[in-house]
């Protein structure tokens, strides 16, 4: 061997997959000789021109032997036969003979194709969207089940944000995690050509990249010393998409400079492209060393205050440790923490959350809602399979005759059992092939769905290796599930009738007349469930949207801007909103125009802060506490949240006066009771404020919250950089669009306007979960109705073609039409009036399970229970109609003839 | 015999009287490769050989294990009487209808079967 290769070089091995496929596909008696042949001359044409032509010659040989499905000679099997029975060659076999059989009946496949791709293909797409959610919440995180992330509570809220100093002290006490890292989401101002461009980015501690497991594709991560002196080190790491679209993909990116709200950051390395940072459904374009904070907020305390809690973390488990125990270790540091520092952590504790179930990012939104809809797309594809498993019912009859005669000549019931089954896993992988290209186009629907927002949404729903293999299993165990009852039947052995050609015969229907009906009944009880859930989803989204939140969402136009990147200080920043204003009232067919740093029922995320009311006493361990809004002059009016008592603020509440807020109905019984809350005083620190109006209760983060305190802030006094311009109008609010940026430009050419939106669009966020559901079991629920109609038609159909004889006879005797309808639709009616009561059983049980994701409408809505199976039974008459009619059109004296 | 033999089936009996005790996969491959000019699929010879030899005209003998090939063995063929017998009937036939006729590219030549 060694002296070959040295000499003349050992001739290289044949291309391997087709050495592969021609090794399995040749059938054993042959395989040695031939093998040997194709080796023999792949090393003679590689000797005699070169290797290339070899493999190509090998891969047409090993491509004409597979393709024309080489067959042994008749001989040579007779042999093989009896030297065994080799389950890869029967396997084989199989396959090749249900090909050919599927490609005979064209029809019957695609239907069945195209009933189980709809079924595997609505799977696949929920399962793309739960493991870009749930699965994989950080692309490109290593071991994402690995991560928790860590937030706060308070006694009077079960989540709250962390503060620098606590997560310092957790970080270094907690034994629990390999690593625990910071991060907190922010918008900036990138400099360059033209107006500033808004990016998103996050302030990470040093540790970030390494926690999470993400190695750069260019340059570094963070240094430990980039995480300990504040403003010190101004460096970034960029992501990889924004590497392509600023700097063109350039190799010498690490060492450039990128200007951020006037500051200037050396980059020192780019994430790779599948990064896009630490908060599911977001994208981030930039991150940045904690330190920095104060550098871009000058003046922040965020790093010393303890009082100041701003943001989460994310920490990795240790192998081995549960989140119970981390839990259980965390709380116990917030109290040693607590003990230390009783003036801010008075009541304050540490929660760990699976990053799946993790309160922040698309998870939290999103994870109920999938995991419902996981179950429902099992229920369509358990309806299409009961539909198909018909099918394939009917035809064995049809192949009765044909298995008996193989099971006579002695073929044993599992070969024949394999056999069915081989061709129904096949009908399976064929599905699964099309349900990959249907998902292909709709996993990205879910974006269709999501609501307007100031935010980068984003999230990786392209078809990954899991999507493929669950879809890949899903296909070969429907095929498995579809199959195996109509292949234990049609190989049960009724020799002598199957053999005498009774395909009508009383005896031999019976039994698979009794699974056909039991498939009937399965179909109709599990589409009453979907239609009844899409029944409940509809009703909820449609109350959801004609709910009245307390104030007026439609006609009002939305417009961000954020001062701050571009070099504002709060008094030029007072100045522009007083001018802002000002100017918003002069555009025609502006009704009235307000600022509000906070948008309602959003996504945007809410403040609230705990406070001091005058002439309160609060009970032991009770926090008094408000949401708060800052907002301008004319907020109420423009919208539309009647005013009670007192007054709004106007421009004159403006910083040197009097500090004023307006409060809420919710508020003023809360901790005023009888008196009068005009003209008292409440301290959010040591100035007191001043109460001047009440305005009535309305909603601001979820349709359903439980009526919530609320403090209205005038944002001239209260000064916040960033903020939504509301402005209302008569007519269409996006054709203001232009003229408010047109307003926005004269008073700054260089401040970007971001997330031109209208409020209406925004607030679906707020009944998002019933959007979704609403919209996708609309579809699923449509798709079970036909499916359960096509299911009831064939089985009536075939039932009546079975019974045509008897029909016959029944008409000679002199039956009416109308009782030959009546006999038939009878049949049916029964089928589906079985199915309809179960149906409702299951219905009520899975109703209580969602009960929590409904909005207006109760689990046992009585229009939906009543209406539904309504609607269901009149679609499965229909279906039983259609073939009772062609019934009584029998011909008696052909139906007698028939046999 | 009664049996007319296909083009094919005539190409790989000949073959096999020029290979002698030498005919096996690669060889006979190779031999029509290089005589006829056609590319040949494998499968294809193997089918026919069967098909000659279930007719009782070709015989086949398993030769021992080879090294070159790794071991594994070839499958030697050779013509059988009755095989000769039917080639040269063939071949008889085929003169016979050539006698006379003037094969010509106006004419489309002599045309096969």
């Amino acid at each position: 061997m060694s002296a070959e290769r040295m000499t003349a070089g050992k001739p290289r091995r044949p291309p391997r997959l087709a050495h592969w496929l021609v090794t399995r596909l040749l059938p054993p008696a042959e395989r040695e000789f031939l093998l040997g042949d194709l080796e023999e001359q792949h090393a003679h044409i590689e000797q005699q021109s070169s290797r290339r032509a070899a493999d190509r010659w090998f891969w047409g040989q090993a491509l004409r032997l597979t393709a024309v499905r080489w067959t042994p000679p008749a001989v040579e099997v007779e042999m093989e036969r009896r030297k065994g029975d080799s389950v890869m060659q029967n396997f084989w076999q199989d396959l090749s003979y249900g090909t050919r059989l599927l490609a005979k009946s064209p029809g019957f496949t695609a239907v069945a194709v195209l009933t189980l791709a709809l079924g595997i293909g609505a799977n696949a797409t929920i399962f793309s969207w739960l493991n870009a959610v749930l699965l994989e919440p950080i692309p490109g995180a290593e071991a994402p089940s690995e991560l928790v992330m860590v937030s706060g509570t308070s006694r009077a809220q079960a989540n709250i944000s962390l503060s620098y100093p606590d997560f310092k002290d957790l970080r270094s006490r907690a034994q629990s995690f390999t690593g625990m890292t910071m991060q907190e989401e922010n918008a900036f101002a990138l400099a360059g050509d033209g107006p500033p461009e808004r990016i998103y980015g996050q302030f990470v501690s040093g540790s970030f990249f390494d926690v999470l497991g993400v190695r750069m594709l260019r340059g570094r991560g963070f240094l430990p010393e980039e995480d300990e002196v504040p403003g010190k080190h101004p460096v970034a790491v960029i992501s990889y998409p924004f590497w392509q679209r600023k700097f063109g993909g350039d190799e010498g990116i690490v060492g450039r400079t990128i200007t951020l709200n006037n500051q200037a950051l050396t980059v020192v390395g780019v994430a790779p492209p599948e990064f896009q940072g630490s908060f599911t459904g977001l994208i981030f374009e930039v991150w940045m060393p904690v330190m920095l904070e104060p550098t871009f907020f000058p003046g922040s305390t965020n790093l010393e205050n303890r009082g100041n809690r701003w943001f989460t973390a994310v920490a990795r488990l240790k192998p081995g440790v549960t989140v119970g125990q981390a839990q259980a270790e965390l709380s116990t540091l917030a109290q040693q923490i607590s003990a230390e520092n009783p003036n801010t952590n008075e009541g304050i504790g540490a929660v760990v959350h699976r990053f799946s179930e993790a309160p922040r990012g698309a998870q939290s939104v999103l994870r109920p809602v999938l995991l419902m809809l996981m179950g429902v797309v099992g229920v369509v594809l358990l309806i299409a399979c009961a539909n198909v498993a018909n099918l394939l019912l009917a035809r064995a009859t049809g192949r009765r005759k044909e298995i008996a005669v193989r099971l006579a000549l002695g073929a044993s019931r599992a070969r024949l059992m394999r056999q069915l089954l081989t061709e129904s896993a096949l009908l399976g992988l064929m599905a699964g092939a099309v349900a990959l290209v249907i998902t292909f186009w709709t996993s990205g629907l879910l974006f269709a769905l999501v609501p307007a927002t100031d935010m980068p949404i984003y999230l990786d729903l392209q078809l990954n290796t899991r999507v493929l293999v669950f879809t890949l299993a899903m296909a070969v165990l429907t095929g498995l599930v579809f199959g195996f009852a109509p292949a234990l039947n049609a190989t049960r052995a009724e020799l002598t009738t199957a053999l005498k050609d009774e395909s009508g015969s009383v005896a031999g229907g019976r039994t698979k007349g009794w699974l056909r009906n039991s498939l009937v009944v399965v179909q109709v009880t599990l589409s009453l469930v979907l239609l009844i859930a899409a029944g409940l989803f509809l009703r909820s989204l449609d109350k959801a949207q004609t709910f009245n939140p307390g104030f007026n969402p439609r006609g009002v136009l939305l417009a961000g801007i954020d001062l701050l990147p571009s070099g504002y200080t709060s008094q030029q920043g007072r100045q522009f909103y007083e001018q802002l204003i000002e100017r918003l009232d002069t555009i025609p067919g502006v009704t009235s125009a307000a600022l509000s740093r906070r948008v309602p029922l959003g996504f945007g995320g809410s403040s609230s802060s705990s406070m001091r009311v005058e002439g309160y006493e609060p009970a032991q361990d009770e926090q008094v506490w408000s949401f708060i809004y800052n907002v301008g002059p004319d907020y109420l009016r423009t919208m539309e949240i009647p005013l009670v008592r007192g007054r709004e603020f106007t421009r004159e509440d403006k910083l040197g006066q009097t500090l004023v807020a307006v409060i809420n109905e919710t508020l003023v019984e809360r901790y005023w009771k009888d008196r009068d809350p005009i003209g008292s005083r409440i301290f959010f620190g040591p100035d007191p404020i001043t109460i001047v109006g009440v305005a009535r209760n309305s909603k601001y983060r979820q349709l359903n919250e439980a009526p919530a305190p609320m403090v209205y802030l005038s944002l001239l006094q209260f000064y916040r950089s960033d903020a939504n311009l509301h402005v209302r109008t008569d007519g269409d609010p996006m054709a203001l669009a232009g003229p408010v940026q047109e307003v926005i430009r004269s008073l700054d050419p260089n401040l970007p306007v971001y997330a031109l939106r209208t409020l209406e669009g925004n607030i679906e966020a707020a009944s998002f979960q019933q959007r979704l559901a609403g919209n996708l079991l609309g579809v699923f629920g449509a798709l079970a109705l036909l499916l359960a109609a096509v299911g009831i038609y064939g089985v009536i159909s075939y039932a009546v073609g079975q019974r045509t004889h008897e029909i016959g006879i029944r008409m000679a005797l002199g039956a009416q039409p109308r009782d030959i309808l009546r006999l038939v639709v009878g049949h049916g009616m029964l089928l589906t009036g079985i199915g309809l009561v179960l149906g409702t059983g299951a219905a009520f049980g899975a109703a209580q399970l969602m009960s929590s994701l409904l909005f207006g409408v109760g689990a046992t809505d009585p229009l939906t229970f009543v209406g539904v199976p309504i609607v269901l039974g009149a679609v499965a008459l229909l279906a039983c109609w259609l073939p009772a009619h062609r019934a009584t059109r029998v011909d008696p004296i052909k139906a007698l003839r028939y046999e | 015999m009664g049996h007319a033999l296909g083009e094919f089936e005539q190409i790989i009996l000949l073959a096999l009287v020029r290979l002698g005790p030498d005919a096996y996969g690669v060889t006979i491959l190779r031999e029509i490769e290089l005589r006829t000019g056609r590319r040949v699929a494998i499968g294809a010879v193997y089918t026919s050989l069967a098909r000659l030899e279930k007719k009782g005209y070709v015989a086949h003998h398993v030769g021992p294990p080879t090294p070159e090939r790794g071991g594994r063995r070839k499958k030697f063929y050779q013509l059988e009487p009755a095989g000769a017998r039917a080639l040269s009937q063939s071949f008889e036939a085929l003169t016979a209808m050539i006698e006379d006729a003037s094969p010509s590219p106006a004419t489309g030549g002599i045309r096969r079967k």
